[in-house]
C-alpha cells in the first residue's frame, strides 16, 4: 500500500478549522485535569511495613 | 505530493464504535491532522447533504468506516463513500481510505471497490493505531505507536470524563466532538507531538 504524505498542523490550526471555542477548550482541559486526579487518587498508599523500611534506609545512609 | 490536513471521517454513530472514534480522532490529532466529520453539521435544516458534500470536498482525505454489516441496515458510510469516490474520480486530489473489522469482507460487500486494501482494525484500538500509522508517512518520524496508543487510551478516558460531565451516554453530540477534539490537541500538545 502506497503511503500518503502528511503535514503537521498546529493545535491553533486544527481548533480554528473546527471552530472550538474557549469554553470547549476549558472543558477539555478540565476533563484532562479530573481524568489526572482520578488516576492520582487510585494509587495505592504505601503500606506501613514499606514505610518503615524507607526509613530504615534512610536511617543507614544518614539521610 | 500529497500534504494532507483535513480529514473527514465517516464512521458508525453507535456505541460499540465509540472507543474506535475517539482513538481514531486522538491519532489524527498525534499526525497533526484537522478530523472533521458529520457532526460539525447540524441535524435538521435545507441543505445538508450539500454540507456535507461541501464537508468533504474541502477535505484532502477521507477515512470509511464498513464494518457495520447487518441490520439494521445504515446506507450512510456508504453513501458518503460514493460522494468521496466522486471528489476522487473527479479531481484526483481526494485520498480514500477505507475501513473494515474483518479481511476480506469488503470483497463481497463492496465488490466494485475490488483491488485496494482495507484498513482491517478487528475491533480493535490498538489495531486501529497500529493500522492508521502504517498507513502514513510525515516528517519529523511518526510517533512510536506505543506513544499513540498511549495518548488515545488517555483520550478515551477523557471522552468518558466528558460525558458524565454531559450527563450523555454517546460521545456521537456537536459539542462534545469539539471538545474531544480540543482534549486530543492539548494532550498531544503536552506530549510534544504537534505545536500549540
Amino acid at each position: 500500500m502506497k503511503k500518503i504524505k502528511l503535514e503537521r498542523a498546529s493545535a491553533s490550526e486544527i481548533a480554528t478549522s473546527l471552530g472550538i471555542s474557549p469554553g470547549e477548550k476549558k472543558k477539555a482541559a478540565h476533563a484532562i485535569s479530573a481524568v489526572a486526579f482520578h488516576k492520582l487518587s487510585r494509587r495505592k498508599a504505601p503500606s506501613k511495613s514499606a514505610g518503615r523500611t524507607v526509613a530504615k534506609a534512610h536511617k543507614s545512609v544518614g539521610a | 505530493m500529497n500534504v494532507v490536513k483535513s480529514v473527514f471521517l465517516n464512521v458508525p454513530f453507535d456505541p460499540r464504535f465509540q472507543p474506535l472514534f475517539v482513538t481514531l480522532v486522538g491519532t489524527l490529532v498525534v499526525l497533526g491532522q484537522k478530523p472533521r466529520c458529520v457532526l460539525e453539521i447540524t441535524e435538521t435544516g435545507q441543505g445538508r447533504l450539500e454540507r456535507i458534500f461541501q464537508l468533504v470536498g474541502s477535505c484532502e482525505m477521507s477515512i470509511h468506516d464498513l464494518s457495520r454489516v447487518g441490520t439494521p441496515v445504515r446506507f450512510n458510510m456508504p453513501f458518503e463513500l460514493g460522494l468521496a469516490c466522486s471528489l476522487a474520480l473527479s479531481n484526483r486530489k481526494h485520498e480514500i481510505v477505507v475501513m473494515d473489522s474483518e479481511p476480506y469482507r469488503l470483497d463481497q460487500t463492496l465488490s466494485d471497490y475490488k483491488g485496494r486494501d482495507p484498513l482491517i482494525h478487528r475491533n480493535s484500538c490498538d489495531e486501529l493505531v497500529s493500522c492508521l500509522l502504517d498507513l502514513v508517512s510525515i516528517s519529523p518520524p511518526l510517533p512510536s505507536p506505543s506513544a499513540a496508543r498511549s495518548l488515545a487510551k488517555e483520550l478515551r478516558a477523557t471522552a468518558r470524563e466528558l460525558c458524565r460531565e454531559m450527563k450523555t451516554p454517546s460521545v456521537f453530540r456537536p459539542s462534545l466532538y469539539k471538545a474531544i477534539v480540543a482534549a486530543a490537541a492539548e494532550i498531544a500538545v503536552s506530549r510534544g507531538f504537534i505545536a500549540p
